[in-house]
């Protein structure tokens, strides 16, 4: 599966902060958080460092909160 | 009994009675097409000559062959409020920089205001969703339950923050929980009145000091009067930042 990274701005009252949005090749959504980062050159490889490892420690849950 | 227009009695102003049992049309355009229709149940029909009937009612069918039916709220000639419904949506509309409210016995139970700010019991949002009364998750303690702050996939939400860049939390004094999701520890902090204190600390991930090197430092920035994160790891951590607020600061 290739993801690829679409970038929102949103306010912010210290460093920039962007709304990520890591999405599939058929446009689904697949993951969506904030990226702060001062500089913009650096924000895809940011988002893919993110996203590998928030995939790579997810725990999913189920309702009674085990693994 | 032939069709008639009977003048007005003391009750009505007048009345026009179909010669049989069946829906009376009212038709427009160069080729007559049924504008209004009404059953012999009272139903009412706008667009269609078969209005809409179930039992124990009396309805209102608005019907368009593209979109839908669209009732719109005019006060001396413009628009102020709309519902509609398409194949794919229904929606109330408040037109203008005003609020939406719903009551129920007689008093206003819910609002939302023009930037989409909802109150409940109250008529002033002072966040994206005031609730004046309490709040209670009624899932049973021994299950996965809480507020869950802006999920979005099974991943949860979290913030990316760069090195040396830094992230601040709105003011106010609280607890703040935070979590590296690479595993490199967590923290509960207590933010109060323009100071923060770590109050538990797993792994040495996590400070209460600015500037602190090779750590996630969680201080009060007093030029900005917020708390804010800053990373000086010396590379982008993932954070899980879940707050509950006790009060506004001074």
């Amino acid at each position: 599966m290739t993801v690829t990274f679409k970038f929102e701005k949103e306010e912010s009252t210290a460093s920039p902060i962007y709304r990520t949005y890591a999405v599939d090749e058929t446009g689904n959504v697949l993951m969506t958080w904030q990226i702060v980062c001062d500089d913009e050159s650096k924000l895809e490889s940011i988002a893919a460092e993110a996203y590998a490892q928030a995939i790579a420690n997810t725990v999913i849950l189920n309702q009674q909160g085990v693994a | 009994m032939p069709t008639r227009i009977k003048a007005g009695t003391s009750t009505s102003g007048g009345v026009f009675e179909p010669d049989t049992a069946g829906t009376l049309e009212l038709q427009t355009g160069s080729t007559p097409t049924t504008a209004l229709a009404i059953d012999a149940s009272q139903n009412v029909g706008i667009g269609t000559s078969s209005p809409t009937s179930y039992g124990g009612f009396t309805t209102l069918a608005i019907n368009n062959s593209s979109n839908g039916g669209l009732l719109d709220f005019v006060t001396n000639g413009i628009v102020q409020g709309q519902i509609f419904s398409t194949t794919s949506e229904m929606r109330f509309t408040k037109i203008g920089a005003n609020f939406t409210s719903f009551y129920t016995n007689g008093s206003e139970r819910v609002r939302i205001n023009s930037t989409g700010g909802v109150s409940v019991g109250t008529t002033t949002a002072l966040a994206t969703l005031t609730v004046n009364g309490n709040i209670t998750p009624v899932q049973a303690p021994s299950s996965n339950w809480g507020i869950d702050f802006a999920p979005s996939t099974s991943a949860g939400s979290f913030v990316t923050i760069a090195n040396d860049a830094t992230y601040d939390l709105a003011a106010g004094s609280g607890l703040v929980y935070v979590y590296d999701n690479a595993g490199n520890g967590a923290a509960q902090y207590f933010a109060f009145f323009g100071s923060t204190s770590v109050t538990n600390l797993t792994g040495g991930f996590f400070a209460a000091t600015i500037n602190t090197a090779g750590k996630v430092n969680f201080y009060y920035e007093s030029g900005t009067a917020r708390y804010r994160f800053q990373n000086k790891t010396g590379s982008t951590v993932n954070l899980f930042i879940s707050t509950i607020r006790l009060r506004a600061s001074a």
